[in-house]
């Protein structure tokens, strides 16, 4: 049992941390402030290959294993949680289903755009009314002769303004329950597809949040992901990888703020010397880096887990988010608290940082559905 | 057109911090990386192949964790590499005579590539002695190259004037931080250099006789010690503060 | 002998005064060497300065070109047996030292701060790891190459009445299979920041070139003239000629004040200013580098800073 990296895992963290310093960090705020897509910065990971980090080499992708992915989630994170959010979904909701449950024309078709950066991926399955509870979907596919004609309304969908590929889900057998539910492959310039409202949130404003109508939206019967009702058994699957790379993600955010709360720590003085002189302040930098280890190591455990092959991890990456999520909203706490009155300004990331941190308890299933996750796999 | 380039490891100086009891910078414990000016080498010999076509060997002298730097360079684009192992603490003459000799076992190149110096000790040496030991022309400081396949041209910033040089091969140029921005292997050419090879050789394997010129019989640190008062903001006190200091300090005339 | 090269006059001066101090010492000759142009004022200017005896090699290109240069002085240390080389360290004194060494098998120090004697063998310091460290070295072997910035060492004053004896030397070094092929001067105005007293330094916040005004604004007021810059406006934007470059691969400067406007403060930015003896530091964010190296700083954008700054010192200063 190995728990370290091997070379090329280190290497590949190399670059993507000098990446992250060098064009992620110097634009986040300004990008978070102007609630701006972070599409120049996209491109230039296309270039390096980090948009198609796992998809396989015969595609166009690097073909890498988890543990390689979920490090690439987690240091552009650390720079820039909507980057990395926007990466982690591009990579695991909209490329890996298609990579697990495409037929080899849908796998030609669309994985080498994906891999490339030509076109954003992204994920639609909420509805206003089925979040947690997805099963209660209610947008609609009906087959007319060659298409399905697609009808409803998907929220809180990620990338959705600029999404140039999504995975959608839809009820395509009433009676079915979760069972009459598909998963299509739709394209933006499909007839009859909408973007809606653009979402001003609290956090990960780089990454536009976006409602997408579907009104008698026509998509080729070729574009049917998997066979009619394995919908619901896709979108799970799918979000069990997607969690994990939420996981990163909120590994990334706690790391930032560590990082910040100890080189602030040591600067500032009050009472003749530096703050991180006080045991108050230690304690909190100590709990801080533990939890982020901890949660690291999680993250590592469940990409290790789905490397296996056995296809049975979603207990591991359900553990990986939860703790992981959580642990990025005590850190975030923690590090506006050790920052004082100037964590809560602007000028400072931590003030940013506290912001992002709290959606990564919400979504990709919320620490509630995760604590089921976890409880339904030992209670079963 | 066979390229070479000699680049080197050095310790992550923005770290380094001054034994208060010894007086010494504390040199262990550092990260470590590859020289910068020694990418933008790098950096500058692959533009040179993608033009001309070729191969690229880096040359590193030190210990065996040195090639986990050499693999960087791999996955930049370097098809080969090539690590002398090192006895120990060098001065520039036994240095440059291990790269001389490792240089003349390749056998037949056209262009040397440095960086202009190392931002560790930043002598500027290593290149231009090289040059000489080699006796081939050499080209320093250059901050643009043209290379064809007949000869190269490099453009050396002197400060108050640029000097074009035009040279034939084989020549040793050096180049400076501007030349430049050295790339970020994608993750395609991370795993394409677990496949290019890293050649070991010993002082044994190349046919050289080391002597020691220069010996270095201490190292003193400077520690810079500032006020670091520092105001948190730009307000008419603040702003005050400060010149009421500076006139104290009298830098105000 | 100390034999005493460099294509920069006043170098060349500097450099003479501490040779004649070695070869006191050593009770030897002080050679200076002219290569290029055959010029007899700047001849009889050395000897002034304190060389015993000058010699002028005339080439056909009176632009420094290292291998004709370097086999030049090779033939004149070998004729004249010096034992320690001392070379101005500039960009082509650096080269043909090395180069030089390269050639002769020896050893070789570049940018000493130092120079003396330690029981016959010579012993020099220099600057190491971006100005953490001062390295002590010591030559075990001759002849000893030498390389001096200018500053180190201050020149005498010119005795117009010293006596020296002045030799043409016709050496035909081989040609070298490289031509120079152009010659261009570069936009430089007369700022030298190694001289000043105050500096006012640009780093990459500001947005725009006509934004430096607000530092040169500053430095009247501090009745200073100097603007300096970092790295990134010299090399990268070009808004200000690299004499302004202070740095690591720029100019070292020693002012009593240097104030640092939207500068990070990278390592390679700090080696050029160190030797300040204050350090103000503007940036707008808080955990920028440079406040470790300030020993005053204030945490502001430089558009309000600067001229509010400018103001308080007018003020001030009355």
């Amino acid at each position: 049992m190995q728990l370290e990296l091997n070379e090329q895992q280190k290497m590949i963290q190399k670059m993507v941390r000098e990446f992250a310093e060098k064009e992620v960090a110097p634009i986040a705020a300004e990008l978070d402030e102007k609630e701006e897509y972070p599409i120049k910065t996209l491109e230039k990971m296309s270039k390096l290959g980090l948009l198609g980090v796992i998809i396989p080499q015969e595609y166009g992708g690097a073909g890498l294993d988890t543990i390689s992915y979920e490090i690439v989630v987690e240091e552009i994170s650390r720079k820039c949680a909507s980057t990395g959010v926007v990466t982690s979904v591009h990579n695991s909701l909209a490329a890996w289903p298609i990579m697990k449950y495409g037929t080899e024309e849908q796998k030609k078709k669309y994985l080498p755009i994906l891999a490339k950066g030509e076109k954003i991926g992204a994920f639609a399955a909420t509805e206003p009314n089925a979040g947690s509870d997805l099963g209660a979907m209610a947008t609609t596919a009906v087959l007319k002769g060659d298409k399905y004609i697609i009808n409803g309304d998907k929220t809180f969908i990620t990338s959705g303004p600029v999404a140039g590929i999504i995975i959608i889900f839809a009820v395509t057998d009433k009676e079915a329950g979760a069972k009459g539910i598909s998963a299509f492959i739709v394209e933006s310039d499909m007839k009859g597809y909408k973007v809606g409202s653009i979402f001003e949130k609290l956090g990960i404003n780089a990454s536009q949040t976006s409602e997408l109508i579907f009104e008698n939206m026509e998509v080729p019967k070729e574009n049917l992901l998997g066979a009619e009702g394995d919908g619901f058994k896709i979108a799970l699957k799918t979000l069990d990888g997607g969690r994990i790379g939420i996981a990163a993600q909120a590994v990334g955010i706690a790391q930032a703020a560590l990082d910040e709360s100890i080189e602030y720590s040591k600067q500032r003085q009050q009472f003749g010397r530096p703050i991180a002189k006080f045991q108050a302040i230690q304690w909190m930098i100590a709990d801080m880096a533990t939890s982020i280890e901890a949660a690291r190591l999680l993250v590592l455990n469940a990409a290790y887990k789905k490397d296996q092959g056995s296809g049975r991890y979603s207990k591991e990456a359900a553990m990986a988010k939860l703790f992981a999520s959580e642990t990025a909203m005590d850190a975030v706490l923690k590090a506006v608290q050790i920052h004082g009155g100037y964590g809560y300004t602007k000028e400072y990331t931590v003030e940013r940082l506290f912001r992002d941190a709290k959606i990564t308890e919400i979504y990709e299933g919320t620490s509630e559905v995760q604590r089921m996750v976890i409880a339904g796999s030992l209670l079963r | 057109m066979n390229i070479i380039v000699c680049a080197k490891q050095v310790v992550e100086i923005s770290e380094m911090k001054i034994d208060s009891s010894t007086n010494k910078p504390i040199l262990s414990g550092l990260d470590k990386k590859v020289n910068d000016i020694d990418k933008n080498a790098i950096e500058e010999a692959i533009k040179i192949k993608d033009k001309t076509g070729g191969k690229i060997t880096v040359i590193m002298v030190g210990e065996p964790d040195v090639k986990e730097r050499m693999k960087e360079l791999l996955a930049m684009g370097a098809d080969e590499g090539i690590l002398v192992n090192s006895p120990g603490d060098l001065d520039y003459s036994q240095l440059t005579t291990l790269l001389s000799g490792a240089i003349k076992k390749i056998g037949d190149y056209s262009i040397i590539l440095c960086g202009e110096a190392s931002t560790d000790m930043f002598s500027g040496q290593v290149g231009p002695r090289l040059a000489g030991m080699l006796d081939i022309s050499q080209i320093t400081y250059a901050q643009k190259i043209d290379a064809t396949k007949d000869n190269v041209t490099g453009e050396r910033n002197l400060g108050d004037t640029v000097v074009t040089l035009e040279s034939s091969y084989p020549v040793l140029i050096t180049v400076t931080k501007e030349i430049n921005e050295p790339r970020l292997p994608s993750l395609m050419q991370i795993l394409a250099s677990a496949s290019k090879p890293i050649l070991e050789w010993s002082v044994d394997d190349l046919d050289v006789t080391l002597e020691q010129k220069v010996l270095t019989t201490d190292l003193q640190g400077i520690s810079m010690d500032r006020k670091n008062e520092i105001y948190k903001d730009d307000s008419d006190d603040s702003i005050q503060k400060l010149v009421d200091n500076l006139a104290k300090d009298g830098v105000l005339r | 002998m100390v034999l005493v090269y460099s294509d920069n006059k006043k170098l060349a001066f500097e450099l003479l005064s501490k040779a004649a101090e070695i070869s006191k010492e050593t009770k030897n000759e002080v050679i200076a060497a002219i290569i290029g142009k055959n010029d007899e004022t700047y001849a009889k200017e050395l000897v002034s300065y304190g060389a015993d005896k000058v010699y002028i090699a005339e080439n056909e290109s009176e632009t420094t070109k290292a291998e004709e240069y370097c086999e030049i002085l090779e033939n004149i240390i070998t004729e004249t047996k010096s034992e320690i080389i001392l070379i101005g360290s500039n960009k082509n004194g650096k080269e043909i030292a090395s180069r030089l060494a390269g050639k002769l098998n020896a050893g070789c120090v570049i940018d000493a701060t130092d120079v003396s004697l330690d029981a016959g063998k010579v012993t020099v310091k220099r600057v190491v790891y971006s100005g953490n460290a001062i390295s002590v070295q010591q030559f075990q072997t001759t002849p000893a190459i030498i390389t001096v910035p200018s500053k180190v060492f201050d020149p005498i004053d010119a005795d117009s009445s010293r006596k020296g004896k002045i030799e043409k030397k016709a050496i035909s070094p081989k040609k070298s299979t490289s031509t120079i092929t152009n010659i261009s001067e570069k936009v430089t105005g007369d700022v030298n920041v190694e001289e000043a007293e105050i500096i006012v330094s640009c780093g990459r916040g500001f947005k725009d070139k006509s934004d430096i005004k607000l530092a040169d604004e500053l430095a009247t007021a501090l009745k200073g003239k100097t603007v300096g810059c970092s790295r990134p406006i010299a090399a990268d934007l070009k808004w200000l000629p690299e004499d302004h470059w202070i740095g690591l691969s720029g100019h070292k400067v020693k002012p009593k004040l240097y104030v640092a406007a939207g500068i990070s403060g990278q390592i390679q930015h700090i080696a050029g200013m160190r030797d300040s003896s204050v350090v103000v530091a503007i940036n707008k964010d808080a955990d920028a580098l440079i406040f470790n190296s300030a020993d005053y700083g204030i945490v502001g954008d430089l558009y309000s800073v600067l001229p509010k700054l400018t103001k308080a010192i007018k003020e001030k200063m009355g």
